[in-house]
Order: C-alpha cells, then sequence, then structure tokens
C-alpha cells in the first residue's frame, strides 16, 4: 500500500541534527554543573579539615613564632605539645606548693570530692547505658552492681507469697510488670525489622511467637491491689485481697511491716513491740477513732 | 613493636611529604628565594631585589626570555614588567589588595604558627578552586571537539 513520500530534504534533516546537538549541550552543562558542585563540596570538606587542624593545636603553640617552635629540639608537633603541657603542670604545681597550708587542704578536698562524684557518676551512667538484656554480663564495680544483680534474681522467679506460685512456675512466659522496662527492650519489635518480599516470609513475621492461650486467662501475675483500690474478677477467677470485707466489726491498723487486725475477741496480752511500730500519724488516727467508738458506746448506753 | 616501626615510618614519611609540599607552595621564603634563577634583571643593590621580591611573597616563574617574571605564592598573582625602582610589596598591594599575605602585612618573622596555618589554607584554597576552574574548561573544550566531530560526520 503506497503512502505519501516524505521529501528526505536538507531541512529536515538539519532539524534532527539540531534537536541532537540542542540534547547534547543540554547535557554537557548538567554534568558540568554537578562536577562544579562536587568539586565545591570536596573543596569544602578540605577546608574544614584545615580549620579542624588549627582547632586542634593549643593556643600557645599557635601564638608561638616559628623562631620560637624551632628553639624545641622535638621534631613533631605532638612531642612540643607534650613538652608544653608538662612544663604548664610543673608551673601549676610550683604555684600549689606555694600557696599556705589551709588552702591547700581545701584544694584537695575539693578535689577528692568532685572526683568521687565524678566516679559515682560514670557508674551510674553506665549502668543506665548497658541495655538490660546485658545485666549479669557486662562487669559492674560497687553498689550499684549489687542492686543490678538483687533486681534480676527477684525478677526470675515469681512473685512472693503469691497463691498461684505453683502455678505459675508451669507457665512458659512469666513476665513481671513492676520490670516493665526490662520486658519492653528485650521485645523484638517487628517495624524495626527489614520489611520481607516474598510472601512466606512476611507470613514468618507476623507469626504468634507465644503458645496459644485463651484469652480469658490472665497471662501474667500482675501485682497485688494497693489498699483503696478495688478489684473485680471478669471471668470469676479466684482473687487475693488482702483487705476482705468480714461479717463482723473490726479494726485494722497499719503497723510499720503489716496490719494489726483487732477481733471482737479478748485479748490476753498485746506484744509491746507493736506500739513502738505504729507511726504518729496512725497513732492520731486511732485516738480519733477511739472517741468515735466512745461517742457511739456513749450513745449507745444512753439508748440502752 | 612492628606497630612502634611502622608508625615512625610513617611520621618519617609524612615530615618529607610535608617539606615537600612546603617546598612546592614555596611557603617560606627561603624557598621562594631559592627560586630566583641567576638571570633576574635586578641587582642586590637596587630596591627590586629577589630578597624583597621573596619577602613580598613572590617567586619566580618565568623563564629565560622573560626572565622578570614573579608570582605571588598566596594568591597567584603573576606580575612582569618590573622595574629596578619598585617596591616589591606595594606592588603586590597595588595589584592584589584582596591577597591575605598583603592583608597581613607582616614579614615572615613576624608570622605566627596561626598565621602560617591560614596561609596555607589560603594557598590550598586558592588552588583547588583554579584546578576546578581548568578543569570545567578542560571539559567544556573537549566536549565542543567531540561534538563537533561527531556531528559533521552524522
Amino acid at each position: 500500500m503506497p503512502k505519501t513520500k516524505v521529501p528526505n530534504s536538507k531541512r529536515n534533516r538539519d532539524a534532527g541534527k539540531e534537536d541532537k546537538l540542542k540534547d547534547f549541550d543540554m547535557q554537557l552543562e548538567q554534568n558540568v554543573i554537578a562536577y562544579e558542585m562536587k568539586a565545591k563540596q570536596d573543596k569544602d570538606i578540605i577546608n574544614s579539615m584545615i580549620e579542624n587542624m588549627i582547632a586542634a593545636l593549643p593556643r600557645d603553640i599557635l601564638k608561638m613564632k616559628l623562631s620560637d617552635l624551632r628553639s624545641f629540639s622535638q621534631k613533631t608537633i605532638n612531642e612540643v605539645k607534650n613538652t608544653i603541657e608538662s612544663q604548664k603542670d610543673l608551673s601549676t604545681s610550683l604555684m600549689l606548693s606555694s600557696t599556705k597550708a589551709a588552702s591547700k587542704t581545701d584544694d584537695g578536698y575539693v578535689t577528692e570530692g568532685n572526683t568521687t562524684g565524678n566516679s559515682d557518676f560514670a557508674s551510674e551512667k553506665t549502668i543506665h547505658m548497658v541495655p538490660p538484656s546485658q545485666f549479669g554480663r557486662t562487669p559492674r564495680i560497687g553498689m550499684m552492681s549489687a542492686k543490678a544483680k538483687s533486681r534480676r534474681s527477684r525478677s526470675a522467679e515469681p512473685p512472693q507469697g503469691s497463691v498461684l506460685g505453683s502455678a505459675m512456675k508451669s507457665r512458659t512466659r512469666t513476665t513481671a510488670t513492676d520490670h516493665a522496662s526490662r520486658s519492653k527492650l528485650r521485645t523484638p519489635m517487628p517495624a524495626a525489622r527489614p520489611r520481607a518480599t516474598s510472601a512466606d516470609n512476611e507470613k514468618a513475621i507476623y507469626e504468634p511467637k507465644t503458645p496459644p492461650r485463651s484469652p480469658s486467662s490472665p497471662a501474667t501475675w500482675l501485682r497485688w491491689p494497693k489498699p483503696g483500690e478495688k478489684i473485680i474478677s471478669v471471668t470469676g477467677t479466684p482473687l487475693v485481697s488482702h483487705s476482705a470485707p468480714e461479717k463482723f466489726a473490726n479494726v485494722n491498723i497499719p503497723v510499720g511491716d503489716g496490719v494489726l487486725s483487732l477481733r471482737p475477741k479478748r485479748m490476753d496480752d498485746i506484744d509491746r513491740s507493736i506500739v513502738q511500730k505504729i507511726c504518729p500519724k496512725t497513732m492520731e488516727q486511732i485516738k480519733m477513732l477511739q472517741s468515735n467508738l466512745n461517742r457511739i458506746m456513749e450513745y449507745a448506753n444512753q439508748e440502752g | 613493636m612492628k606497630a612502634e616501626m611502622e608508625t615512625s615510618i610513617k611520621s618519617e614519611l609524612f615530615r618529607e611529604l610535608d617539606m615537600d609540599i612546603a617546598k612546592k607552595m614555596f611557603l617560606m621564603q627561603t624557598h621562594r628565594l631559592q627560586s630566583f634563577s641567576t638571570n633576574w634583571p635586578f641587582k642586590n643593590t637596587e630596591s627590586c631585589n629577589i630578597q624583597s621580591m621573596a619577602e613580598a611573597g613572590f617567586y619566580f616563574c618565568g623563564n629565560d626570555k622573560e626572565n622578570d617574571t614573579a608570582a605571588c605564592f598566596v594568591c597567584g598573582k603573576i606580575l612582569d614588567g618590573w622595574e629596578s625602582t619598585d617596591i616589591p610589596m606595594e606592588e603586590h598591594r597595588k595589584h592584589a589588595p584582596q591577597c591575605l599575605f598583603v592583608k597581613m602585612g607582616k614579614l615572615e618573622k613576624e608570622f605566627s604558627i596561626e598565621d602560617f596555618m591560614r596561609i596555607f589554607q589560603a594557598i590550598v584554597e586558592d588552588k583547588i578552586s583554579k584546578k576546578i576552574t581548568k578543569h570545567k574548561t578542560k571539559i567544556r573544550i573537549d566536549c565542543k571537539n567531540y561534538r563537533d566531530k561527531f556531528f559533521k560526520n552524522n
């Protein structure tokens, strides 16, 4: 099938050539600009390197004349630096020795305090910086390491005096919430991992890692209820409460390490040490309680 | 022991390298002084002698034909056509007032280490800038030649 012939004129050919030339020029310009930018970056890097070199030299050396520097027998700048520093130390020590004895002791005291403070701070800092997963492996010094050790042993076993203690032992996941920071750091975060490309790998990432369990049963032993907190069992799990309501009149007094519960029974003898354990604030409350009880008894006697 | 030896060799190498670079840069007055050939047109008694040329930061960059051409070691300004009564430092100030060496306005013996470092920095910066410009021009010329050659044939 014939088609209209496009004359292959010189002008047409030239037009194509022009385009190509334009394209070439454009690309050349772009590349030159890119080269210039890269070169300027490198120049800045070198410039900052020299700037750092100058900044690294101590002021004493920078202010020195070349003839002064030549008077040193040392060959490298570092050696000169060391010499100057040792000279400085010498002069300061001379100054110290010339001062009075009183100021000397003062100085000593300040330095010692400062150093101990610093070391304490340092050891504390190392402990904060060490990830909890490394506890026990990293050697540490002083009291803080002992603390860390005790913390570890406590979290490893189930809560003391727990009724569910035996039941807990059989569970694979035992995490105490009062060590939330530890478990938080230990749990690998899926978001931080590189994304899997294939479907199989993706499946592997989102698969549950813990053995399946009933959603209604609690995963962990949480904690004792605090005084004044209400505890409610949603599914009827037996609850442990230290303040179980009883069906007879009683008085509970918090003593240093526990609660003194007075029952409506005749007491034979009172341990006198208990009275010492009661704090003055509680003592006032007991007095108020006593006056209230007395008033109730007064009214009761009047009625009767 | 081996590491010590290595570091000592390295430092030795670097020191040689440093001295070499300093000489190439004409960083010291002596280096500049050495560059002047014996056929510098002015005598030592005249004001435009090689001693004052080197003091003013100039090194010789001419040849047998152009035996009065000198350049500044910091700004790279090339000057020729010197006259015997010229004061090199004055001429330097007149022709290149932006030069760091001129701005400092000191003799080498008054230079502090920091001054030397700043001068070194300026030289390096200037050299890199010049090299970049040179490269850019070369790229343009090469590409233009290629463009002409290629598109002529097609």
